[in-house]
């Protein structure tokens, strides 16, 4: 069953310049995104810093307003509700930062962090000590961390906090931005798995957002291929595995430091030559594909001039590539 | 031959809380020509060696024990005068942060023309610089394009003229290298210099490293916390826990029989791309103002028994090359 | 868990924050010694009725002793009209200390919310908020406060007023730049992401990052506060004779000078003395409290 369904979600952001602040230009964060997730699954957006992945978590959760497009929760177009119904529907979508630094209030104890949710919808006639407590345990932390500061703890343990903070209000949808990228191997280990033991438990959603596809591999249902503001493939996760289409997806995997043998022969299959260059600025991207200038495989003509859109290729497998646009028309 | 050997170095941290003893009886060895990793997650000391290595420890460092050896002297006896003369011919280093290690307001060319002008020197007036600086700098120049064209930037005529801020992390990481290399150092040390990049990024500067490697015979010292970064580009991995040092082998050995239970468990929480399975490895991170006695690992070691509370295991050679601290595995 | 044992990890928790804070106070001299003069400061001024060996000489004069050099039954000697100087002293403090603490109070007060407002919400609140405080903050405030004094009544709640008008601006610049700094750190987006009104943020989320540096600064203004309205008094505004006031004896006693150098002296001292108490323990608290700024 679908829970949330994103329609041509876009996010701009203005660039200002001259002494009257006049628009010059538009940082396209997020431009024109699409896809839908099924409850209780965990939908994966792989995309490295600087591709937007970041702004479009933040436009889900209602920390920025959309430029444009809609997103639907449970068939509610949240986006165009107001004042108090729109309210309602913050409780029910969390999200986990990053940062275990700059996710928790420096100067409040952990007390008052994980219960701020609570106050601020105003929840009454619970003793915020006991849920505080109780949401501890559940990310396996005891009671001598709540009345501690966020200086005194570990990066890990930050994390735990920010999850049990995400899940107080008891949630549908989570959205996890690079939430172990942070933390040292080990103790990602656990995080993931915690993760995976509290979407059984609590029957959650996730949107996990990581530039690390051995973590998408661990974690997740779909998976989408993020690059420059733009969804460039959208599969499941075995069949993103087992046949990536586009060639930035290759070069991601392609480039991954594997470890074990079976992993290099699985990644040597992919692609040889490296795109180079660097990932394009969002406030001028590139005219056409705007993975062209740095791709191998770009044709002269059509790559750089005409846009690709994001077109199903095989069943549930979508891309956005003129190869393999080219094969339909063919 | 060797090279660098780190013997028995202990460094201990002054702070409010306490005394952190760190290091604790490293014992690690470069050879000529060879590239090793330093393997560890965050906190494990690895940082510590490099710095103690290039006497950039922090004020409320100390060096309590040790010596490190390289070419035969030991370097931590000598005076600073000497140890910078030492550093600046021998040594060169490749750090984190690209843009933190560049002056925002000098360009490429005039920085690494510095480099090429000053390697080895520990004192210059102004007026001597100023001057060397005008007659060398015309000659100096078609180097520093050479460089530029070893570690393969396109347009390196153009980078010359940029200030760091006009050049992507990449881009700066390359030019360190170059830096780094025109030294002609016989000794790299690389921090983590791929951190901050992305992955296809990354994924080149490792080649970049490799074929220079190759190519002109580097030894490297390169630190990281990820495995995966270490098979890439060493030949050898030292793997540290807690201050320590637990396990040496080849690159190859090590990942496909691994022998420490702390390195088993590394290798087991990382995420694959080949298997969906992975298994963290229990307990918590180090106290390094009360470490645990014997072996720093045992309180998270599955098969840890008394002897390992008791007695701190020593570096032994279990078989050629592969060299593990454990009273368990006995190869 | 019982409500006893949560009661016991409260209090051990606060225990431990009170430990380390006692620790770093003990480490710093100068903080000790900022301490131990603003108690002596505060105790004079709370109970300087009954510290004064001649409390009626705020208002008594004494044409039969006046000025007698400092001797055992005047410490301080007497001035002009033989009241002790001494117990003028003490008293006066009274006067000086509360208008320093008043202005800086009614400062934080006035400044703060807005500066906040202004940082976090943006727009024309912003621009309408920093304008003015612009303004206010381009006048000096020692000026703007002999202006506002020479139009009112010269009591001790105007000379309070007259100071605020100018001093507020300072509060409001520092609270914008702390909103501004802070607002678009993770935590802040989390609350808005769970649909927090400004209102909660500013104050609940904001507000307690800002305290440090606040506390640093309100202490150190303190004694900067005491010295404007001392001279403030030492040019003939704010309070006037016969209420004992430092600025005020000085200005009195100065023709007498150097002569009669008590006249001069001991007010002078209970201004450094003042001024300096708050100045090292505003200082101390700046390393206490780990506060890199202001």
């Amino acid at each position: 069953m679908e829970i949330l369904r994103v329609v041509n979600l876009k996010k701009y952001f203005p660039i200002l310049a001259g002494v009257f602040n006049r628009v010059v230009g538009w940082v396209r964060a997020v431009d024109n995104i699409s896809f839908s997730v099924d409850e209780r699954t965990t939908f994966a957006i792989a995309g490295e810093s600087g591709c937007g992945k970041t702004t479009l978590a933040k436009t889900i959760v209602g920390i920025y307003e959309p430029t444009g497009g809609s997103i639907y929760f449970r068939g509610i177009d949240i986006t165009r509700l107001k004042g108090k119904k729109a309210f309602e529907y913050r409780r029910r979508i969390s999200i986990v930062f990053q940062d275990p630094i700059s996710s928790l209030n420096p100067r409040k104890r952990i007390i008052d962090i994980v219960t701020a949710p609570l106050i601020i919808h105003k929840v009454k006639n619970v003793d915020k000590a006991e849920m505080a407590t109780k949401m501890l345990e559940l990310v396996g932390l005891d009671e001598t961390f709540l009345y501690r500061y966020p200086h005194e703890l570990s990066g890990g343990q930050r994390q735990r906090v920010a999850i049990a903070r995400a899940l107080i209000l008891n949630p549908e949808l989570v959205v996890l931005d690079e939430p172990t990228s942070a933390l040292d191997v080990s103790v990602q280990a656990k995080i993931l798995q915690l993760l995976k033991e509290l979407q059984e438990k609590f029957k959650l959603t996730y949107i996990l957002i990581t530039h690390d596809l051995s973590v998408i591999k661990y974690m997740a249902d779909k998976v989408a291929v993020m690059y420059a503001g733009k969804f460039v493939e959208l599969a499941s996760k075995d069949e993103l595995f087992n046949n990536p289409l586009h060639p930035y997806t290759k070069a991601l995997l392609a480039s991954i430091p594997v470890i074990t043998s079976e992993e290099k022969k699985y990644v040597s299959k992919f692609m040889t030559k490296l795109p180079g260059g660097e990932p394009p600025r969002l406030s001028n991207p590139p005219p056409g594909c705007r993975f062209h200038p740095r791709c191998p495989y770009a044709i002269n003509g059509i790559c750089n001039k005409v846009e690709p859109k994001l077109q199903e290729i095989s069943k549930n497998h979508f891309v956005a590539c003129h190869l393999y646009q080219k094969l339909i028309i063919d | 031959m060797t090279l660098l050997r780190i013997k028995d170095l202990c460094v201990h941290y002054i702070t409010v809380d306490g005394v952190a003893k760190v290091l604790n009886e490293v014992n690690l060895d470069v050879n000529e020509g060879e590239s090793i990793a330093l393997v560890g997650e965050s906190g494990c000391g690895k940082t510590t060696v490099l710095r103690t290595i290039l006497g950039i420890l922090p004020e409320n460092a100390r060096i309590v024990k040790g010596k490190i050896i390289f070419k035969g002297v030991n370097i931590l006896s000598l005076s600073r005068e000497e140890f910078y003369k030492l550093k600046g011919s021998e040594f060169a280093y490749i750090p984190q942060e690209p843009i933190t290690a560049l002056n925002l307001f000098y360009t490429i060319g005039d920085q690494f023309t510095d480099v090429l002008l000053l390697k080895g020197t520990t004192k210059i007036n102004l007026l001597k610089y100023l001057k060397l600086k005008r007659e060398l700098y015309p000659k100096l120049g078609p180097e520093v394009i050479k460089y530029l064209k070893i570690v393969k930037i396109p347009e390196p005529e153009r980078v010359v003229k940029s200030y760091p801020f006009q050049l992507s992390g990449g881009m700066l990481q390359r030019v360190l290298i170059a830096m780094a290399i025109a030294k002609k150092p016989s000794l790299l040390l690389a921090d983590e210099p791929t951190t901050a990049l992305d992955v296809i990024t990354q994924k080149e500067i490792l080649d970049l490293l490799k074929s220079l490697k190759r190519e002109l015979g580097i030894s490297m010292m390169y630190v990281t916390h990820n495995l995966g970064v270490a098979k890439e580009v060493s030949d050898r991995i030292v793997v540290m826990y807690g201050g320590e040092v637990i396990e040496i082998a080849s690159t190859e050995e090590l990942l496909e029989q691994p022998l420490h239970p702390y390195t088993k468990g590394l290798i087991g929480a990382i995420p694959k791309l080949t298997i969906t399975e992975l298994k963290p490895i229990e307990g918590g991170v180090i106290d390094y103002y009360n470490p645990p006695p014997g072996c720093r690992f045992h309180p998270r070691c599955p098969l840890a028994t008394e002897i390992c509370k008791l007695k701190r295991p020593s570096l032994i050679e279990v078989s050629k090359g592969h060299l593990i601290a454990c009273h368990r595995i006995k190869g | 868990m019982g409500i006893q044992r949560r009661r016991k990890l409260a209090y051990e928790a606060r225990m431990r924050d009170l430990k380390i804070m006692l620790r770093k106070i003990r480490r710093s001299p100068t903080t000790i010694a900022g301490l131990v003069m603003v108690f002596i400061v505060i105790i004079i001024t709370v109970f300087g009725e009954y510290i004064a060996p001649y409390p009626e000489d705020a208002y008594k004069i004494h044409p039969e002793r006046v000025f007698r050099p400092p001797s055992w039954q005047h410490l301080f000697g007497t001035d002009e009209v033989g009241r002790d100087v001494l117990s003028r002293v003490i008293i006066g403090a009274k006067v000086s200390v509360t208008i320093g603490l008043g202005v800086v109070l009614l400062s934080i007060l006035i400044g703060i919310p807005l500066g906040l407002i202004a940082g976090y919400v943006g727009g024309w609140l912003e621009v309408i908020i920093m304008r003015i405080t612009d303004i206010f903050l381009s006048i000096p405030t020692i000026i703007l406060a002999l202006a506002i004094s020479a139009m009112v009544a010269p009591t001790l709640e105007n000379a309070m007023f007259a100071l605020t008008i100018g001093w507020w601006p300072w509060y409001s610049r520092l609270a914008y730049g702390l909103a501004k700094s802070i607002k678009n750190n993770d935590y802040i987006l989390i609350a808005k992401s769970y649909g927090a009104g400004p209102l909660y943020i500013v104050f609940r989320e904001i507000l307690p990052n800002i305290l440090p540096i606040l506390a640093v600064k309100a202490t150190l203004d303190i004694g900067y506060a005491i010295l404007a309205e001392a001279i403030l008094g030492f040019l003939g505004f704010g309070v006037r004779p016969p209420t004992p006031e430092w600025g005020t004896m000085l200005s009195q006693g100065k023709i007498h000078m150097p002569e009669k150098w008590w006249l001069v002296t001991f007010p002078g001292a209970a201004i450094f003395f003042t001024v300096m108490a708050f100045n090292l323990l505003g200082d101390g608290l700046r390393d206490v409290l780990d506060v890199s700024e202001y």
